[in-house]
């Protein structure tokens, strides 16, 4: 019996050691096109991006590829953009991210993202709600950056707690 | 008078008729190709001067004028095209071949030396372009990544893909 239990221990930790080193990003869209030769994917049409427990929604999605440093053989992501109708939602370490925007850049090696145009941003945990041109997040960091635009000032709003009054 | 005229004209109408479409049907009978060659369970070889050209495996192979009807059948390419060697492998249980244009039907399977490998039901190939296309749903994996969707358009010579529907599962770098 003890024998039988150690074996079913043994089995889950190897299961959730392999499911914790396996890291999945899923995409479906209506049209898929991609080109070896210029290393870019293009997703168009009803674009949904998922990793875990984030999720990106948009209508054109373009991945430039590199050829990994690890293995000749393989391209993997280098930069994302993501066009039309964008929003979003990202689960950070300490805190949830809600964001909109007219186009979202990310870098994965830099972990960094960059709303461009109608950009929303809502910090879940603190109530923070952003409205700005730009908005840069840093994944690694935990900063953020906000430029307003011309005619579209930036509007930050927090969430004030009405016990500490 | 005229009536009889018209009977006979009847008669003769539908004895016409009825005799045209009998010989039509000889007709097709005897135009009905019968293959040149029929090989049972073989292995057929394309050889040329300097290598393996290509390897054709079957349970039944029947070769008419212009095409090769395949069943149940494997057939590996080998190129040399520009001092690069590939190996592409296409299999599936019907296989049309006229020419280079290769038409695959039930349990297809494509190896292309690229490392892309397409399961679907149905298939065109064209082993000189090297270009694979169809209408139905396919799989298709490279290394860690893994594209189902619809209406494939593969050129294995410049590795360029398009398709339709597609659910794409791409392994990333742990966070």
């Amino acid at each position: 019996m003890i024998k039988f239990i150690k074996i079913i221990m043994i089995v889950l930790i190897t299961a959730t050691i392999s499911n914790a080193e396996e890291n999945y990003l899923n995409i479906d869209a209506i049209n898929f096109e991609a080109n070896e030769k210029d290393k870019v994917m293009y997703f168009k049409g009803n674009v949904v991006m998922t990793k875990n427990d984030d999720i990106l929604k948009c209508q054109s999605l373009v991945i430039n590829t590199i050829i990994s440093k690890d293995d000749p053989t393989k391209q993997i992501p280098k930069d994302y953009k993501a066009t039309g109708d964008v929003s979003f939602t990202l689960n950070t370490k300490n805190n949830i991210l809600h964001g909109r925007g007219d186009t979202v850049l990310y870098y994965p090696d830099e972990q960094k993202y960059i709303i461009i145009g109608n950009g929303y941003l809502e910090d879940k945990k603190d109530g923070k709600k952003i409205v700005a041109h730009k908005i840069y997040i840093d994944e690694k960091t935990g900063h953020t950056k906000i430029d307003g635009a011309k005619d579209k000032p930036v509007k930050f709003r927090l969430k004030i707690n009405n016990e500490a009054k | 008078m005229d009536i009889n005229k018209f009977i006979y004209f009847l008669l003769a109408g539908s004895m016409f008729f009825l005799f045209y479409t009998e010989e039509s049907k000889v007709k097709d009978i005897k135009s009905q190709e019968r293959p040149t060659i029929s090989f049972f369970d073989s292995i057929m070889y394309e050889i040329t001067d300097k290598r393996i050209e290509k390897v054709i495996q079957s349970k039944k192979t029947l070769t008419y004028k212009n095409r090769d009807e395949l069943y149940d059948a494997t057939v590996i390419v080998k190129s040399n095209k520009n001092n690069n060697d590939s190996t592409n492998t296409i299999s599936a249980m019907n296989i049309l071949r006229y020419g280079d244009n290769i038409y695959l039907d039930k349990n297809v399977y494509l190896q292309l030396s690229n490392k892309f490998n397409i399961r679907t039901e149905q298939l065109e190939y064209n082993l000189e372009t090297q270009i694979a296309k169809n209408t139905e749903f396919f799989e298709a994996i490279q290394q860690n990544n893994r594209l189902v969707g619809t209406n494939l358009y593969l050129d294995g010579s410049i590795n360029k893909i398009t398709a339709k529907n597609t659910k794409f599962k791409i392994k990333v770098k742990n966070d």
